[in-house]
């Protein structure tokens, strides 16, 4: 469904991302493993086009992701929904809103600009908070939950954008052990019960290895090991995180 | 697959409460604008502004402008720069003096520092007061205590910028991060040990940013000081506009611009340079 080849990502004289290619197959749950600094935020970022690949191809189906522009280039972000480790939510705004921002590309500008959202979308968001168990706080504002709520408002977000993706960057380094399992199990479920694609990034292996069914390790801007859970061994572990063992 | 009206029917069971905004909020804003709406009309009828007037206003400009080419100085160019530069001590000064004065009442107006309500609430009042009062009317109050001159212009911007400098200097001091000053208190230091070593480097770029902005705002007010007696460019400006003297009008204004221009600019660089980089070595402040 979704093709990369040979994705290139520099930075100044900092390559972040070398000659990347993979494939990846609808409803698919893919942890994405490494280092900090790795180059998994820049993969990320890239298939969403928050930026732009030095070089390389970005398919997804037969259509050409990197020669999106405009329109086109919003509706494939709506497609590709991403989850931020610090949730970018607008604190002032009420969590309700802040799930219908995930309708910004579908709803006419008028009523995005004043927040009158149609009813159809604020019966959409509603019911993807209460999948989230989060209705109780919709009326707040953002920056009032916890880290946790507010990942899972961001969650809901991402859900509205009726995405055929989430790209999910670091979602739960910002959280504590059980906001964690609550993020991740929304995560599993949302892949589970919609058939939802799920790239997400972790630099914790025990997390990748309880929800993921296939592993992606990069080290040094490179694709290092791309396999099953099952194969992610001490050997690739040491090729993914260094021979020193850190992390 | 469900249908947008399913859902909408089946929220609107489960949560009506959240489908539908809350009524009196939503009418109360609409209120609100309507009530703007009136106040712009009912103004502008009142001070009869009205599109029209616009027109010949700009009409009348327009014969002003042409009068103001080509801009003469009459000899009197070096008055004209001597009084530029008046003017430029005088926001000098007054922000300097406003400054210096804004440290101490800052940080006794910022709850963190001073507990005590009495002070903060007394403090924050008598600013109100200063504040309310515009640096022009100050200026023409100082005139009549200390007499013509940049000395009246130099206490009339001190005294007013020092209302709104220490009100925006306290709130620096209210919002520095609270965490430092524990780093310094469990090591041993005193309340005053505390203000100095851990808040000051937080908020000093604030103050200094700060009263760069005024020192700008300033040289532009500064020239109108002149017009009530209290020093500066503006003596000579509104002596021409008197007369009707339009050209030496353009003369005196293509002096102001670019100092003005210079000070912004001048602003901005030393901005910049206090507020300081991530990747900057520590500073000393």
């Amino acid at each position: 469904m979704l093709r990369i080849e040979g994705l290139t990502r520099r930075f100044g004289t900092v390559t972040a991302l070398h000659d990347v290619s993979l494939t990846v197959e609808e409803g698919e749950f893919i942890g994405v493993i490494g280092r900090s600094g790795a180059g998994k935020s820049t993969l990320l970022r890239l298939i969403n086009r928050l930026i732009e690949p030095s070089s390389g191809r970005i398919f997804f189906g037969d259509e050409d992701v990197l020669a999106k522009r405009g329109r086109a280039l919003q509706d494939w972000r709506r497609r590709a929904a991403m989850i931020f480790q610090q949730f970018a939510l607008i604190d002032r705004l009420s969590v309700l809103d802040n799930v219908l921002v995930g309708r910004v590309a579908t709803v006419p500008r008028w009523r995005s600009w004043t927040l009158a959202w149609p009813l159809a979308d604020r019966a959409l968001a509603i019911e993807a908070l209460d999948r989230l168990d989060m209705t109780d706080h919709a009326l707040k504002r953002a920056d009032q939950l916890s880290g946790g709520q507010q990942q899972r408002v961001a969650i809901a977000r991402a859900l509205v954008q009726a995405p055929r993706l989430i790209l999910a960057d670091e979602p739960v380094a910002s959280l504590d052990p059980r906001s964690t399992r609550a993020v991740m199990d929304s995560l599993a479920r949302i892949n589970r019960e919609d058939g939802l694609t799920v790239l997400c990034n972790l630099h914790h292996i025990d997390l990748a290895r309880d929800y993921c069914r296939r592993i992606i390790g990069i080290h040094a801007g490179r694709v290092v090991f791309d396999g099953p859970v099952e194969a992610l061994d001490a050997a690739a572990i040491a090729l993914i995180y260094g021979q020193d063992g850190e992390e | 697959m469900t249908t947008a009206a399913d859902r909408i029917a089946r929220v609107s069971r489960t949560y009506p409460a959240l489908l539908y905004p809350d009524p009196r909020k939503l009418w109360g804003r609409r209120a609100a604008w309507v009530a703007f709406v009136l106040a712009f009309l009912w103004a502008s009828y009142h001070l009869g502004l009205s599109p029209m007037r616009f027109w010949t206003g700009f009409t009348d400009l327009w014969i002003i402008a042409r009068q103001m080419v080509p801009p003469t100085h009459n000899g009197f160019w070096l008055d004209y720069l001597a009084a530029l530069l008046e003017t430029l001590a005088i926001a000098f000064l007054g922000t300097i003096l406003a400054s210096l004065i804004s440290i101490p009442l800052g940080f006794l107006g910022a709850r963190n520092v001073v507990p005590s309500f009495a002070i903060h609430f007394g403090l924050r009042r008598v600013l109100d007061v200063v504040r309310g009062v515009d640096t022009l009317i100050w200026a023409l109050i100082f005139v009549s205590v200390v007499g013509l001159g940049p000395f009246a212009g130099i206490l009339a911007i001190a005294l007013n910028d020092t209302g709104v400098l220490a009100k925006i200097y306290a709130e620096a001091v209210e919002n520095a991060d609270r965490k430092a000053g524990e780093g310094v208190r469990s090591a041993g230091g005193s309340g005053a040990d505390v203000a100095r070593l851990a808040i000051w480097p937080q908020v000093f770029p604030v103050f200094l940013s700060n009263s760069l902005y005024f020192f700008e705002a300033n040289t532009r007010s500064a020239t109108i000081l002149g017009v009530v007696g209290a020093g500066g460019i503006g003596f000579f400006l509104a002596d021409r506009i008197r007369v009707n003297a339009w050209s030496d009008v353009a003369f005196i204004i293509l002096l102001i611009l670019p100092t003005v221009a210079a000070i912004d600019y001048l602003s901005r660089w030393l901005r910049k340079k206090a507020i300081g980089r991530h990747d900057a070595p520590g500073a000393r402040m």
